[in-house]
């Protein structure tokens, strides 16, 4: 029962933290810096090479969003270089300390 | 069941750092918003024919490379330029060689500093009336 009610506040949580955040504009922010700093560090070209590999196994007719999707979201999320995950990690630490009213 | 997790902060109970805890799950959140977008691009690249478009063929590239060699210019052609370009005057209707078409076209349409065309157009009009 405890791990229930657990669950249900931390789903509270994270929808209040979402909302804080869509409301201040501060996940617009976030997302701008994390998607430059992904391409400058050439993660969005590595991803794309492994996309091709994808494509290319499943057939360019018949691929779907939902394919790509599943088959690259793993590894995108393994090839976030630490640096980037660092800093965005502060930011959003940064975020959310100042939140007092949640 | 956060993908990212980070070592140093400290395990306390107090409200402040429950609610930072929550950072690794909103940087996997905005990672997928990203792959997504990026998945997005590649479908539509995908569907519209566009996604191979800039894979290079090592073949054609050695074909259609720059020819840096003495006598020749980048396409591979020798430099002496053989060719004499002709054109069909519109006017009088003869092949004059390109070098010369300008100043010709001035002459004969009347056209142009040097053509003195009023004098031209009174000997039409003089050869036409008086007869």
């Amino acid at each position: 029962m405890a791990d229930q009610e657990r669950r249900i506040k931390d789903a509270q949580m994270r929808a209040t933290i979402n909302q804080k955040l869509v409301e201040t504009g501060e996940r617009e922010r976030l997302k701008e810096v994390l998607r430059t700093k992904l391409i400058e560090c050439g993660w969005r070209d590595q991803l794309k090479a492994h996309c091709k590999d994808v494509v290319k196994q499943k057939g360019l007719e018949h691929i779907t969003v939902d394919e790509l999707v599943a088959e690259i979201t793993p590894k995108g999320r393994a090839l976030v270089p630490d640096s980037v995950k660092k800093e965005l990690l502060q930011r959003i630490r940064h975020f959310l300390a100042q939140q007092s009213n949640i | 069941m956060s993908e990212y997790s980070f070592d140093g902060s400290e395990d306390q109970e107090s409200e402040d750092c429950q609610l930072v805890n929550y950072a690794p799950d909103v940087l996997t959140e905005l990672v997928d918003d990203v792959i997504l977008g990026l998945c997005f691009d590649v479908h539509r690249s995908c569907k519209m024919g566009t996604f191979f478009v800039d894979d290079v063929d090592p073949a054609e590239l050695k074909e259609f490379e720059i020819v840096d060699q003495v006598g020749l210019d980048i396409f591979g052609q020798p430099v002496s330029s053989k060719k004499q370009y002709e054109c069909e005057c519109p006017n009088c209707g003869r092949t004059i060689s390109a070098n010369r078409f300008a100043p010709h076209l001035e002459k004969c349409m009347g056209m142009g500093r040097n053509s003195s065309r009023i004098a031209s157009k009174r000997l039409q009009n003089s050869g036409k009336c008086e007869s």
